[in-house]
C-alpha cells in the first residue's frame, strides 16, 4: 500500500526557501535592526549603535536603507538640550520580519531534512 | 552583541536566528523596568493597612454607609470605607502615572521604550471600572428580575466579597501588573500578578473562616492588604536585585 507524503516532507519541486529572502531585510545588520526595534515601541539611535556595534555612519546607512522601504521610521528632535533619533518599526517592517524570519527557519528546516540542500 | 556584530556575511541561518533570539533577549532585559511598579504599589498596599483596622467584625450589622461616588473604591462594609476609597483613587493615580512616568525616564536613560499605552488604558479602565462596579452591580442585584439578580449575586460573588472589603483597587493594581508582563514579557511579572490575584481569591474566605467568633480583633481584616503587600514587595526586592545583577 502506497502512502501519501507527509506534508512536512521537502520535495525538488517545492520552491527553495532562499526565494523568501528579502535583500533589504536579510542584511545581518538591518535584520538585527527589525529584530531590536520590533521588541520595543521605539529605540535610540545609540543604543542601536552600541547593541550591533557598528559606527555612527555605518548604521545611518541602513537606517536609510529601511527607511526607504517604509520598513521603519526615523523621528528627529531634542531631550533637553540633547538630540535625539528614535527609530520604531511600521507595519510593514513587522510583516518583512516576520516573513524573513520563516524563511530562515523553512532554510534551517530544510537543511536538517537535506542537508546537501 | 559582539558575535552578531562581527562584519561577515550573513552565516548560517540557524546560527542567525539564535543571534537574532539572543539580541531579543537582551532588548528584553534593557527595557524591563519592573523593579518600581512593584516596590510603588507594595508600599502603597503596605500604607493602606491602618485604614482596615475595624472593630466591629464582620457578623455584626451596621449602619449603611453612604459614600461619595468617588470614594466607592473603598466599599461599604468597613468603618473607614469612605477614607480607603479616597485614598486608594489617590494611590492608584499616583501609582500609574508614576509608574508611566518611570517607564519614560528609563527609555530616555537607556535608549530602549517599553510600549506602555495599553497599561495606561488598563489603569483608566480599572479605575472607572471600580467607581461603577458598586452601583453597576447593585442594580443587577436589585433592579432586575428575579432570575437575573440571583445569576448576578452566584456569579459576581468574589467581586461582591472584595467590593464589600474595600479591596477593588489591589485588583485593579493586579491588572495593571498582568498587561504589563505581556508588554514586557516579564515572567516575574506575571507570577507576581497572579499570586496578587490569588491573595485577592483568599481574602474573603480568610474572613469568613477566621476564628475570631464574636471576638473579632480590630487588626482581623488586617491580613487582607497585608498579604497583597507582602507579595509585591516581595516580587519588587527580586526584580531590583535581578535589574542590579543584570547591568552591574
Amino acid at each position: 500500500m502506497t502512502m501519501p507524503p507527509d506534508s512536512s516532507e521537502v520535495t525538488d519541486t517545492d520552491p527553495h526557501p532562499t526565494q523568501a529572502l528579502d535583500d533589504t531585510v536579510h542584511q545581518r545588520h538591518r535584520l538585527g535592526i527589525l529584530t531590536i526595534t520590533a521588541e520595543a515601541e521605539r529605540v535610540e539611535f545609540t543604543y542601536l549603535r552600541d547593541m550591533l556595534t557598528l559606527t555612527g555612519g555605518n548604521l545611518s546607512r541602513h537606517l536609510a536603507v529601511l527607511a526607504e522601504a517604509g520598513l521603519i521610521d526615523v523621528t528627529k528632535g531634542y531631550e533637553g538640550r540633547r538630540p535625539r533619533t528614535w527609530i520604531a518599526i511600521t507595519p510593514a517592517g513587522r510583516d518583512a520580519l516576520a516573513a524573513e524570519l520563516r524563511a530562515l527557519e523553512a532554510l534551517v528546516l530544510r537543511h536538517r531534512r537535506k542537508p546537501d540542500a | 552583541m559582539a558575535e552578531f556584530a562581527r562584519d561577515r556575511e550573513t552565516g548560517h541561518p540557524e546560527q542567525l536566528l539564535a543571534d537574532l533570539t539572543r539580541i531579543r533577549g537582551a532588548v528584553r532585559r534593557d527595557r524591563q523596568a519592573n523593579a518600581f511598579p512593584l516596590l510603588a504599589f507594595g508600599a502603597l498596599t503596605l500604607a493602606s493597612a491602618p485604614l482596615y483596622l475595624d472593630s466591629i467584625g464582620p457578623d455584626t450589622l451596621r449602619p449603611q454607609h453612604e459614600n461619595p461616588v468617588l470614594a466607592a473604591l473603598g466599599g461599604d462594609l468597613l468603618q473607614n470605607s469612605e477614607a480607603i476609597g479616597w485614598y486608594w483613587l489617590a494611590a492608584l493615580l499616583i501609582g500609574y502615572l508614576g509608574t508611566l512616568g518611570w517607564y519614560r525616564r528609563r527609555a530616555l536613560k537607556v535608549g530602549v521604550q517599553t510600549p506602555t499605552r495599553n497599561y495606561l488604558i488598563a489603569g483608566i479602565f480599572g479605575v472607572l471600572g471600580g467607581l461603577a462596579l458598586g452601583p453597576v452591580l447593585q442594580f443587577l442585584a436589585t433592579g432586575t428580575s428575579t432570575s437575573v439578580s440571583e445569576a448576578v449575586r452566584l456569579v459576581f460573588f468574589p467581586i461582591y466579597a472584595l467590593l464589600y472589603l474595600g479591596l477593588i483597587p489591589v485588583l485593579v493594581v493586579a491588572v495593571g501588573l498582568l498587561v504589563l508582563a505581556r508588554l514586557e514579557r516579564s515572567r516575574l511579572l506575571a507570577i507576581a500578578g497572579g499570586l496578587l490575584v490569588a491573595s485577592l481569591a483568599l481574602a474573603p474566605v480568610y474572613v469568613n473562616t477566621a476564628p475570631f467568633g464574636d471576638d473579632f480583633p480590630s487588626v482581623g481584616y488586617l491580613p487582607t492588604v497585608l498579604l497583597p503587600a507582602l507579595v509585591l514587595l516581595t516580587a519588587g526586592v527580586i526584580a531590583t536585585t535581578r535589574a542590579r545583577r543584570t547591568h552591574a
